[in-house]
Order: C-alpha cells, then sequence, then structure tokens
C-alpha cells in the first residue's frame, strides 16, 4: 500500500466543474466574488455592485467595466465501498490477481490519499460489510482511518448502495466503488438526482478476470449475494452465452452510467490500482473515463 | 468344464455390466459448486451435467454392481459343469411307406444308422407308425433295421408328413439333451418316403423350427419311386350288396372291374383310382405289380374297399323316405343329370361317422364312405335304373373316381424334386444343444447359490450408495454453511 502512495504522491484531483461556494479550497467555485484573484472585465450591466467598477479603467476609456474574481473551494469526497458478498471473489487468489475487493480498496485509499493531499476533506461509506462511516475530515489521520476501516471490512450481505446516497448534500464528489451487481437500478436513479443537484459522481466498476474468463469443466455456479436463488449449471455450451450476457451487461452499465452524467471507469483486477487512481483523477471535466487496460499493456 | 445352458442371458449380462463400467466413466453428477457472483449471466439449465473422467467413479459400487450382474446372468443363463468329452447327438426319425419294400426300408435306415453308436455319438430312434414312438437309449441301442417288420411296422396306411416327423424330432431332440449334459449338437436323420404328400402345407413353418441341417434317406427303392407310382395307389375295390343294378355293374366292368355274383360281395381285380378312365388292361397287370410288391415286403395286403350300391338305391341302415325325384347328383365338383328317384336318406348318427362322398341336388347326401378297422365301406343311396347308360357317360367319371379312390380320399405320391428335398434339407451345421434346453432344463443346483449372492451383493450396493448419498449430503451442508459463513 505503501508503494501505491508513493507512486501518486504529487498527483492532484481537480473537480471536473466549478464547485459551488464553500470553505477556500483548491477547487474553482462556482460563485465571483471579491477575492484577490483576478480573473477577466465585464462591461457593466443594470443591477451590478457599483462598488466593483474598475475606475481607473472607466476613466482611461470612458467605459464602465466590472472586475470579475474567481473563488476558490473545497469539496467534501465521499468514497463509496461496495462491500456485499460478490466483492469477494475470486474466494482464492487465482495467479496472483487480487481479489474485486482487494483492488476496490486500493483504489478507494489511493483516491482518499489524492483528495486529502488536496486539502479536501474524504469520507467513506461502506455498503453492506460492517456498515462504516467516516464523514468527510481534512485532518491528518484521515486517509489511515480509512484504510484501517476497509481492511476491517467483511465482505458479506448484499449490495445497497442507493440508500447510502440520497442523504448526501450534492456539493460533493462522490467515487462509487462497486461491481454493480447490487441494487442497480435504484444507484443509478439516486446518482441521477445527486448529479442534476450538482454532485459529481464517479462510478469505478470492479470487474474480476475470472468473471470474463470462467474456468473450465463443468460446475454449477452459485451467486454468493443470492443464495436464495437455485445454482445454475455451467457447461461448453453455456459459455458463450455467459459472455455475451455480461459483455451487454457492461455494454449497457457503462452507457447509462454515462448518460446520466457520471465518470464510468471499469477497473478489472489485473490492473494496478495507482494505474487506475491516476486514471480517475486526470479526468477532464466532462469527460468520461476510459476503459484501463491491463498492467502488462504497454501500447496504453 | 463349464457349460451354459442360455448363453444368451449370460451374454446380455455381461453387455450390462460392460454398460455399467461405461456409465461409472460417463456419470450425470452434480458438478462442483463455484460461487460466481455474475451467475445471474448463465442460462438458465438443468443443475446436473454430464461430466466424463478418465477414472471411474465409486469403484466400490462400480465393484458390486458388475459382480452382481455376472453372478445373476451366471445364475439365469444355467451354468454347469460338464463333464469332458462332448458327444455328438443324432435322432434318427424312421416313417414307414405306403406299400413300400421293407428291404428298402432296412438299407435306408442301416445307413441312417450307421456310425449312430460311436463312442461320441448318443442316438434316439423314432419309430412313426400310427403314432410317433420316441425310443429310450436303451431301445434306441437294441434297435435293429431287420426288426422293423415285427417290431413297430404296422399293416395300416397312417398319415405320415415331414411336419410330424420335424416334431417328434424336436421331442426327441429335447429328450436327448437333457438326458444327456454333454451333448453340444444334435443330428437329425430321416427315413421317409419322400412323396408329394409327404410335404404338408405347414412345412415352411415347421422346419424353421429345427435350427440345423436335415438329412434324408429315402425308404422307397428305385423302381417304387421312378415308376411305382401307380403301384402306390392302387385300392382292392369290392362291389358288394344285392341286387346291384346291372348299370353299376356293366359301369364298374367296363373300368375293369367284373362282378360274376352280386349276390356275393366278391373280390374282383385292382382298378386305378385316379385314372379310372384309363383302367382297362393295363389294370390287370399294374394289380399283379402291386400284389407281387406285397407278397415281397411281407406285408399283408391291402384291404378291399367294399362298395354298397343296391339298386333300389336303399343301403342297409339308410332311412325309407317319401319318394321324391332329384335333378342331379354332384362328387367333385360335377354334376350327373338325370331324374333320379330318391328313396331313402343316411342317418345323422351314420354320417357323423363317415365322409360324404357324393350330394344330391338340394343338398342331401347321395353317397358316404364309412372307415373300418382296415379300410372302409362306400354306401351308396343313387338308383340306377337297369337298363341305362347313364354311369358309362363322361358326366359319371367324376362320380365314379370318388366311389374308386383310396380311402379316406386322393393321394399324391409323385415324388418330390431333388430341389425340393434340398431345400428341406437346408445348409449349415447341426443344430446346437442349446435350441433344445428350456429355462427349467437348464437350472443347475448353481443358480440358487448365484442368484443368493447376486441379491446379498445388491443389498450391500444399497447399503453402500446410501452411505455415499449421507456423505455427501453433509459435504455439501458444510460447503453451504462455508459459504454463508464467507
Amino acid at each position: 500500500m505503501g508503494a501505491m502512495l508513493d507512486a501518486l504522491r504529487g498527483v492532484r484531483w481537480p473537480a471536473r466543474r466549478p464547485v459551488a461556494a464553500g470553505l477556500p479550497g483548491a477547487h474553482r467555485s462556482r460563485q465571483r466574488g471579491t477575492s484577490g484573484e483576478f480573473t477577466e472585465y465585464r462591461l457593466y450591466r443594470q443591477g451590478d455592485d457599483p462598488r466593483r467598477l474598475d475606475w481607473k479603467l472607466l476613466a482611461r476609456s470612458n467605459r464602465a467595466f466590472v472586475r470579475l474574481t474567481d473563488d476558490r473551494a473545497l469539496v467534501p469526497t465521499w468514497i463509496v465501498a461496495d462491500a456485499s458478498a460478490s466483492l469477494a471473489f475470486p474466494l482464492e487468489e487465482t495467479n496472483a490477481r487480487p481479489t474485486k475487493w482487494d483492488l476496490l480498496r486500493g483504489v478507494a485509499i489511493g483516491l482518499a490519499a489524492v483528495a486529502h493531499a488536496g486539502a479536501d476533506p474524504v469520507g467513506l461509506l461502506v455498503a453492506s460489510g460492517n456498515g462504516a462511516r467516516l464523514t468527510p475530515r481534512t485532518r491528518r489521520g484521515t486517509v489511515r482511518e480509512i484504510s484501517r476501516a476497509l481492511y476491517e471490512t467483511h465482505c458479506i450481505g448484499a449490495s445497497a448502495i442507493a440508500p447510502l446516497l440520497a442523504p448526501l448534500s450534492p456539493n460533493c464528489r462522490v467515487v462509487v466503488l462497486s461491481d454493480l451487481l447490487g441494487d442497480f437500478e435504484e444507484t443509478l436513479q439516486t446518482v441521477a438526482r445527486l448529479i442534476a443537484a450538482g454532485a459529481q459522481v464517479d462510478c469505478v466498476h470492479i470487474v474480476a478476470v475470472e468473471e470474463l474468463e470462467l474456468p473450465e469443466g463443468a460446475w454449477l455456479a452459485v451467486d454468493p449475494d443470492a443464495s436464495e436463488l437455485a445454482p445454475r449449471a455451467m457447461h461448453r455450451g453455456a459459455r458463450a452465452e455467459y459472455r455475451r450476457a455480461f459483455d451487454a451487461f457492461r455494454a449497457e452499465a457503462a452507457r447509462r452510467w454515462r448518460a446520466a452524467g457520471a465518470g464510468y471507469l471499469e477497473a478489472r483486477t489485473d490492473a494496478a490500482p495507482a494505474r487506475l487512481v491516476r486514471h480517475i483523477v486526470s479526468g477532464a471535466a466532462g469527460e468520461v473515463y476510459a476503459e484501463v487496460p491491463p498492467v502488462g499493456d504497454r501500447r496504453a | 468344464m463349464i457349460g451354459v445352458g442360455v448363453p444368451w442371458v449370460l451374454g446380455a449380462a455381461v453387455f450390462a455390466a460392460l454398460a455399467t463400467c461405461v456409465l461409472h466413466f460417463i456419470s450425470v453428477r452434480r458438478p462442483p459448486v463455484l460461487l460466481l457472483p455474475t451467475m445471474r449471466f448463465l442460462p438458465e439449465r438443468p443443475v446436473r451435467a454430464v461430466s466424463r473422467s478418465a477414472r471411474p467413479s465409486d469403484l466400490m459400487l462400480l465393484l458390486l454392481r458388475v459382480t452382481a450382474l455376472l453372478l445373476a446372468g451366471a445364475a439365469l443363463s444355467g451354468l454347469y459343469w460338464r463333464a469332458a468329452g462332448v458327444k455328438h447327438g443324432r435322432v434318427v426319425v424312421l416313417q414307414r411307406s405306403e406299400d413300400g419294400n421293407i428291404d428298402t426300408v432296412r438299407n435306408a435306415v442301416a445307413r441312417a444308422m450307421s456310425g449312430a453308436f460311436a463312442n461320441d455319438t448318443v442316438t434316439r430312434v423314432v419309430v412313426m407308425d400310427t403314432v410317433a414312438r420316441v425310443l429310450s437309449a436303451a431301445e434306441s441301442q437294441t434297435f435293429k433295421p431287420e426288426t422293423l417288420s415285427t417290431v413297430v411296422w404296422g399293416s395300416t396306411a397312417p398319415t405320415q408328413t415331414f411336419s410330424a416327423a420335424v416334431l417328434a424330432a424336436t421331442r426327441a431332440a429335447s429328450a436327448l439333451v437333457r438326458e444327456q449334459r454333454n451333448v453340444d449338437a444334435v443330428d437329425l436323420v430321416i427315413v421317409a418316403p419322400f412323396v408329394r404328400d409327404w410335404k404338408d402345407a405347414a412345412v415352411p413353418a415347421v422346419r424353421s423350427t429345427w435350427p440345423g441341417a436335415i438329412r434324408f434317406y429315402e425308404s422307397l427303392d428305385a423302381v417304387d419311386s421312378v415308376g411305382g407310382n401307380e403301384a402306390a395307389r392302387k385300392v382292392t375295390v369290392t362291389l358288394a350288396g344285392a341286387k346291384v343294378s346291372d348299370a353299376v355293374r356293366s359301369a364298374f366292368e367296363a373300368r375293369g372291374l367284373t362282378v360274376s355274383d352280386p349276390a356275393r360281395s366278391r373280390t374282383t381285380s385292382d382298378a386305378s383310382a385316379s385314372v379310372a378312365t384309363s383302367a382297362t388292361a393295363s389294370t390287370a397287370s399294374t394289380a399283379s405289380t402291386a400284389s407281387t410288391a406285397s407278397t415281397a415286403s411281407g406285408a399283408a395286403s391291402p384291404a378291399p374297399i367294399l362298395i354298397e350300391w343296391p339298386a333300389s338305391g336303399e343301403p342297409d341302415g339308410w332311412l325309407l323316405s317319401k319318394s321324391v325325384v332329384v335333378g342331379a347328383v354332384v362328387a367333385r365338383g360335377e354334376a350327373l343329370v338325370f331324374p333320379f328317384t330318391r328313396t331313402s336318406h343316411i342317418p345323422d348318427a351314420t354320417l357323423a361317422q363317415g365322409r360324404p362322398l357324393a350330394w344330391w341336388s338340394d343338398g342331401e347326401v347321395a353317397a358316404v364312405e364309412i372307415p373300418t378297422a382296415t379300410s372302409c365301406t362306400r354306401h351308396v343311396g343313387i338308383a340306377v335304373p337297369g337298363a341305362s347308360d347313364l354311369l358309362h357317360g363322361q358326366s359319371a367319371r367324376a362320380l365314379l373316381m370318388a366311389l374308386l379312390a383310396p380311402c379316406g380320399g386322393e393321394h399324391d405320391f409323385r415324388a418330390l424334386s431333388a430341389d425340393q428335398l434340398h431345400a428341406l434339407a437346408g445348409t449349415g451345421l447341426s443344430a446346437p444343444a442349446s435350441a433344445f434346453k428350456s429355462a427349467a432344463a437348464v437350472r443347475t443346483p448353481w443358480a440358487a447359490l448365484l442368484l443368493a449372492l447376486a441379491i446379498a451383493l445388491l443389498i450391500i450396493e444399497w447399503i453402500v450408495r446410501d452411505r455415499d448419498d449421507r456423505v455427501a449430503a453433509v459435504m455439501a451442508l458444510n460447503a453451504d454453511n462455508r459459504r454463508k459463513t464467507a
């Protein structure tokens, strides 16, 4: 983990668009105020505060201009981690690849560290599992607290992200880390409302390589999130059918999250968490993230 | 040496055991469980899947099942110990011939019995006269062809057919195989007169019941079989009864019969039954040949057929009735048209014993044949006017042929062709002894023991399978608990 944090040192995570007014911080605010950082002139319009007139310019040009200045504000960042039972996959590490939860934990800590380094308050919401909740803070040790909370979390139960997102203030940045196999529709609706209210939401879709390349042979599949469901048999003919359905689901998820205005990134378990974090934080405002290629792919 | 009574049962058991082995390699079972979060994207299929493995599963169960199947198959197939020294069985069927030369018969029998009692051959003799008699092992051993005429050769002329011979041979073969367990195959040898009457309608069905080739020895000598058809169908006719009509007497005399004194029953010369119209002077010579043959063979002369044909048309025992005029008499499908006067009819009790030969045009019986101990008597209730030449015409030919036919009807004594005999003989080897063993016959003392062992193994298999199921259920429960805990 320390190596990852070292790799992320100096990385900044700017907001994709101006944030609402708040405590002074590193992100450009939507509020145009009286701060000392001049931005531009604008012609005086009726109703403008006359105190903001640039009298010297008026004297020189005989035209009335208003001085505009930008405010800088903080953005509270929520890391929402899905700790449902499906994240604990695969049960035994395969080919030295981490489980989905391991990847999620690494990305979450990396994002928290980057946000904390930008002086933004960082909080944690854990869906399912032990239901940990850490309100956004800027004090020292916040990242450590988040890390400890994540390491103490056990993946269990079904995913319920939407109830955690619903009460959040829209003046924040939310990163949802999930495999999207839980309350997908409810989460998406809540996210759409948050985005409409001004929040910045990113989704990191955690996908295990073992989910893409199913093991050979005949076996019986059991859903860890819903053990009450009847198991289904895996055989030779079902492999292609499964892959088609899963690919369609991933494509549909990407399309709908992006359509809602959120950033979307599919993170496979063979990707390095630091690299994923860099992709997430470097996303330009209004753009969406591309799929992160595997670590070994040098062309990316 | 181990013998098998019903090999196909053992074969079926072996096949079932092999199939069981294959099923243990290709088993339909519940595959291993894997936790897959994306299970919802799998198509819904039955949870059982066919899995193949390089090694058979459940070796203990496989061993128990295969052993039980083989034991049951061995028990039901009649496994038995067979003494060393396999023997060959032979069934010799002797059928007498009509007027056959007994020397020819003896020679044929001697050829058929050649080598019948060698060390490696077990023979049963079946003598078919009026009944089929299967000689016992001791009787067959002591049977000599020279004793044919005195021991079993009767003077009657029973119906001898190929079907009767095969059926009797099958019975004898079953007895032979039952008594001699070390017999592995059975030969069938038939000594018979191969005339067309010998081959009846049941031949195709009956021939298929004998699962091997058949050897034939003809019991008619060359003269009989070639030119002896005439002799083979000779009958002796006696025209009897009081007041024989002149018309009847002249009609018989015209066919070679001489009736010197109608008041007495007199034996006359023979006449050809089937070719009565051509029986003129040659009749006497053929009759002489037949008589010579009978004498030479030592058999009794054929008993005469008695024809009672009174001029009044009222044979003895018939009931008088009101005189009616009937327009025709029908025999052998041909009608003799004449205004006959019918004054009597045959009693029902007499008719029930006999065989109608001619009918009035209204359906009443006009002539009947009553069998006797050695021959038959024919009663004719047709009144023919004395001065009439009615019976000399062509239209009376069918009626006279019916009256002059041998007792019981016509027989076809023409010889069978070589092709027909070859078809009956068939090709291939002797019949396997297993074909004559019934399920009861193959039951051995081992059967009960083997069956008991098989049942015991099946019970053990059930216990082992039940235990394995319990273990699997506990393991599945533990795995489920572990999954829930995780």
